[in-house]
């Protein structure tokens, strides 16, 4: 290397190094002839640096002192804020902006570029008339969750804010992540369960001698955080194995963290999970060997259970060779692992993929019931976690306060929420009504929908059903950063900016509480691109709400706010300025934090501790519940047979494949799927669908090949994976592959990218949570025949680009 | 039939009916120190009390009712929702009592609104940073007991705005002081 290649090099480590000291950013000083500058921000991905030379992104890499394991989807936000999936401009459809309507043609026709007033102007024009037509009931605002991404602008809540402020909009109730635990949970165990705060590692690591994964997969769920994640929970399972924790895996898929832990795989049929606790729970009664005292101090409603379990109610006793032909678990699998659990410190790690199926209510209930008949529930390292794969799940609580977000404030007179997934029977269906919860809810006729930060087509069952439904609304509005399938069918589109184009402040991580983070600009908005908070500004502007709406606060001004009530500036006195050149603030976690143990109060005194119950214990029977009086849904716990799966002879006939349909391992849902990060899985650019080798062979398919994987609601291209890690009968396509009609000129036309919720049903779990039950769903496979380019990650046409 | 008749008027004392008791629905604006049977107690906010007489200009006696537990009268059995403090006892552990107490009645208020104004800023300012807000009739007292214990870990609530937040949200359920309101 020669001397002037060297100095240069020299000249390019001190700037950046000087530069991340003094916090610049983009704009620094220009000192050096070129200049490679290290900017911190942090993503559901793990915290990182950006290196950025002469306003372009050349590099990610991770903050090593926050995030201990990082993941390489990090890698690819760089890809994605480049990206030529980005929107450019503001768009309307054509016949939308001549005025015609034609709902139809949405999905089919061209955009044409137009200014940001009239797509404002328009979009404005748009809202007014829904509500002249129908009140603020006719506007749905689609934008639910806040899962976009970890900052305090998130584009639901800034949607949220904006239609609250203008009387309402129609809203979400519950999720698609949670949908039937979520609402069943408290009145069970008074607690969600499902986003609480777990047992700590060093529990585990120290009392537990069996761990039940429950379906759970740790390993690849915990890559993505719904804040900033540390990804630190790998090194506690590093620990896990080294404390010799013996692993047993229910599952049909051999999933990364069986790998892991070098678990004990048993091959589960899906949704035949509640049949195998209930003849666990026979087993136990009918040996004695459940622990009863527990039962009888902290349980309610088991004397109302039994006769179901003995079968002395329904005339099925639920015994291990009964739920034998259910799950195709050996009888004798069923009541060794009984017996194992019972007695060894077990931990059950349930997980949420069993929940969103037919009856999914059921699942925790029974989890939970099969928990207090072992007799563990509050001891260190037993009882049963549901959320041990997420968000940490075991880290330890710093208990002290990072940052909050922009607040949506309170809603206007409309505050109609509707269970998530139904989504399409909302449009399809005004008038007709949804239980929830013991609740009726009338659809109302909704005319407008408006999605920003999210992409329903992507996490709504059923794509056909929904795509038909939208076709039928007024109008659609985006606002998104990419052209993502629900974009391309919108009406009006707005260009958002990336977190990598705005200044932001984020938390690691929802548990653990130990990161505050500077989400810094990293580089200036591209093409048109405007930030949410800005987009929705304009927007309240010609609502007359402008000033309710911004309260007159910049971003700056709303992030030195948020900060305001953080520990870090008020009882570590960080200010703001130093925090924000700093980059991230770090709390340290007390030692007695590593000491919780879930329930362990409520264990020790059950009366001062009482469970938020209706008697304060387990409720193994509710009589809230069973007053709901609804068919699938009773006062205990029950194995239902579902309407979709592998028990079900006469479909088979036709789809004899049981179609699951897990978080992808590469992305957050949508997210990321338009980066060269998915290079890592796909196969020729499509989805993978995991096989078996006994069914690749009975379908004639082999490895890499791209196939047909269809059923009566749709059909999808994906790309063979033949693996042993996936049982016979089962085939595997992760969710958030972006849609791709193969004809969009076509119903119900082919998806050329593999959008596994072609094939999923909008089916309800139960009237109780009418959530989702999308892994509930049965398909074929045939031949691709000829297959064209996937194009889901190109612009559509615009006029006038 | 008497037991019955007896089983029905405890029930009605029972949180959600008590304010078909009260002829015209005023309620605590603030936590007010008050006086029962001579000696200091506290009537605690939201509570709906029934205004017998003026005492004087400034003070006027209230009538309320709740299930005794030692010093304290709670709303209902689970201890929901606190209604009021003396010093002794307000009589048999559950044991449902009607009350009267002293106090100025600036501190009552017809409107229940107006009374958790702050309250419900509060809620929606905490509560809404990631997801749409529920209202708080959407919910009763247990199920917002339970759903709290999961969320405040998400809002980061101290300990005191854990409970001034749940007081509201406890206050207006779908069984709360007010449940006609929706």
């Amino acid at each position: 290397m020669d001397s002037s290649r060297r100095d240069f090099l020299r000249k390019g480590v001190a700037g950046s190094a000087a530069l991340v000291v003094s916090g610049s950013s983009v704009g620094a000083a220009n000192i050096f002839e070129s200049k490679t500058v290290k900017i911190p921000s942090a993503s559901h991905f793990g915290a990182f640096y950006a290196h950025v030379r002469d306003g372009k992104i050349v590099d990610i890499t991770s903050q090593l002192d926050s995030d201990a394991n990082p993941t390489v989807i990090v890698k690819g936000l760089a890809d994605r804020n480049s990206s030529n999936s980005r929107v450019k401009y503001p768009v309307v459809r054509k016949s939308y902006l001549e005025g015609k309507g034609r709902g139809d043609l949405r999905g089919k026709e061209e955009f044409v570029r137009v200014s940001w007033d009239t797509a404002l102007d328009l979009a404005a024009d748009a809202i007014k008339r829904a509500q002249k037509k129908g009140g603020n009931e006719a506007l749905y605002n689609a934008s639910y969750g806040g899962w976009s991404m970890p900052g305090a602008f998130k584009p639901n809540v800034l949607a949220g804010r904006f239609f609250n402020q203008i009387g309402g909009a129609v809203g979400t109730a519950g999720e698609y992540s949670n949908g039937a635990a979520g609402p069943t949970n408290p009145t069970i165990v008074g607690d969600m369960e499902v986003y609480s705060i777990q047992t700590a590692h060093e529990q585990i690591i120290a009392n537990t001698k069996v761990l039940v994964l429950w379906g759970a997969d740790p390993y690849k769920t915990q890559r993505a955080g719904y804040s900033v994640p540390n990804h630190r929970c790998y090194d506690a399972y590093e620990e896990y194995k080294k404390a010799g924790i013996k692993v047993v895996l229910i599952d049909p898929i051999y999933t990364k963290s069986g790998q892991e832990f070098n678990a004990q795989w048993i091959k589960i049929r899906p949704g035949s999970d509640v049949a195998m606790m209930m003849a666990m729970m026979h087993y136990l009664y009918k040996t004695g060997k459940y622990d009863k005292a527990f039962i009888e101090k902290y349980t309610h409603g088991f004397d109302k259970f039994l006769p179901y379990l003995l079968g002395k109610s329904d005339g099925v006793e639920k015994t291990a060779a009964w739920a034998e032909k259910l799950t195709e678990i050996p009888a004798k699998t069923i009541e060794a692992l009984a017996d194992l659990m019972v007695s060894n410190r077990t931990m059950i790690a349930g997980n949420w993929a069993m929940q969103r199926a037919d009856h999914g209510e059921q699942v925790d209930w029974s989890i939970i019931t099969l928990a207090s008949m072992i007799g563990q529930v509050g001891l260190p390292g037993g009882g049963f976690g549901f959320s041990m794969h997420y968000e940490g799940g075991g880290d330890a609580a710093s208990g002290k306060r990072t940052v909050g977000g922009i607040s949506q404030g309170k809603g206007g007179a409309v505050t109609l929420t509707i269970p998530a997934s139904r989504m399409s029977d909302l449009i399809n269906k005004p008038g007709q009504k949804v239980t929830y919860k013991g609740k009726v809810i009338t659809y109302p006729k909704v005319e407008f929908m408006l999605s920003a930060g999210g992409s329903p087509i992507g996490h709504q069952p059923n794509t056909n059903e929904l795509i038909d439904a939208m076709r039928k609304l007024d109008t659609v509005v985006v606002m998104e950063p990419w052209w993502t399938p629900t974009a391309k069918m919108a009406d009006i589109v707005f260009p958002a900016t990336t977190t990598m184009e705005r200044d932001d402040i984020a938390s690691g991580m929802s548990y653990s509480n130990d990161r505050i983070y500077a989400m810094k600009q990293i580089v200036p908005p591209r093409y048109e691109s405007k930030d949410d908070y800005e987009i929705f500004t304009l927007l309240a502007k010609r609502f007359g709400t402008e000033k309710k709406y911004t309260r007159d606060r910049t971003a700056k001004d709303w992030l030195e706010g948020l900060y305001s009530k953080s520990y870090a500036r008020r009882e570590m006195n960080i200010a703001y300025e130093e925090f924000w050149d700093k980059g991230s603030v770090h709390y340290e976690i007390p030692d007695e934090a590593r000491k919780y143990v879930r329930h362990s109060a409520f264990r020790a005194d059950p009366i001062n501790n009482a469970l938020k119950t209706e008697t304060g214990k387990i409720q193994i029977y509710s009589e809230q519940f069973a007053s709901y009086n609804y068919k699938e849904f009773k006062g205990h716990p029950m194995w239902f047979e579902p309407t979709e799966w592998l028990g079900n002879k006469e479909l088979m006939k036709k789809y004899p494949l049981h179609l699951v349909s897990p978080h992808p391992t590469y992305r957050i849902h949508t997210q990321m799927d338009n980066t060269w990060v998915q290079n890592a899985h796909k196969v020729q650019g499509r989805e993978p669908i995991r096989v078996s080798p006994n069914d690749a062979k009975k379908f004639g398919i082999r490895d890499g090949e791209i196939v047909e994987v269809y059923n009566d609601r749709g059909s999808i291209l994906a790309g063979v994976v033949v693996t042993k890690t996936i049982r016979d009968g089962v085939v595997a396509i992760e969710e958030g592959a972006w849609y791709s009609p193969e004809d969009a000129t076509k119903t119900n036309t082919r998806c050329n990218s593999g959008q596994v919720n072609l094939l999923t049903s909008s089916r309800p779990t139960s009237q109780m949570a009418s959530a989702t039950t999308a892994n509930s769903t049965l398909v074929s496979i045939r031949k691709a025949g000829v297959v064209s380019p996937n194009v889901a990650y190109n612009p559509p046409k615009i006029q006038g680009a | 039939m008497k037991k019955v008749l007896q089983k029905i008027l405890i029930s009605l004392f029972i949180v959600g009916t008590l304010t078909a008791l009260v002829a015209k629905d005023t309620f605590i604006f603030q936590t007010a120190k008050v006086k029962i049977d001579d000696k200091e107690g506290s009537l605690y906010i939201g509570t709906p009390v029934k205004v017998l007489k003026s005492v004087d200009e400034k003070n006027v006696l209230v009538e309320f009712s709740g299930m005794a537990f030692g010093d304290k009268l709670y709303t209902n059995k689970a201890q929901s929702l606190l209604v009021a403090t003396k010093e002794g006892s307000f009589g048999d552990k559950e044991q449902v009592v009607k009350v009267q107490a002293i106090m100025e009645k600036g501190y009552l208020s017809e409107v229940p609104e107006e009374i958790w104004e702050e309250h419900e800023e509060f809620f929606y300012e905490m509560c809404t940073q990631c997801h749409g807000a529920y209202k708080p009739q959407a919910h009763t007292m247990m199920e917002w007991d339970a759903i709290l214990q999961t969320m405040s870990g998400f809002a980061q609530l101290y300990p005191d705005e854990n409970e001034y937040l749940l007081r509201f949200l406890k206050a207006n359920s779908s069984d709360g002081f007010y449940p006609e309101i929706k």
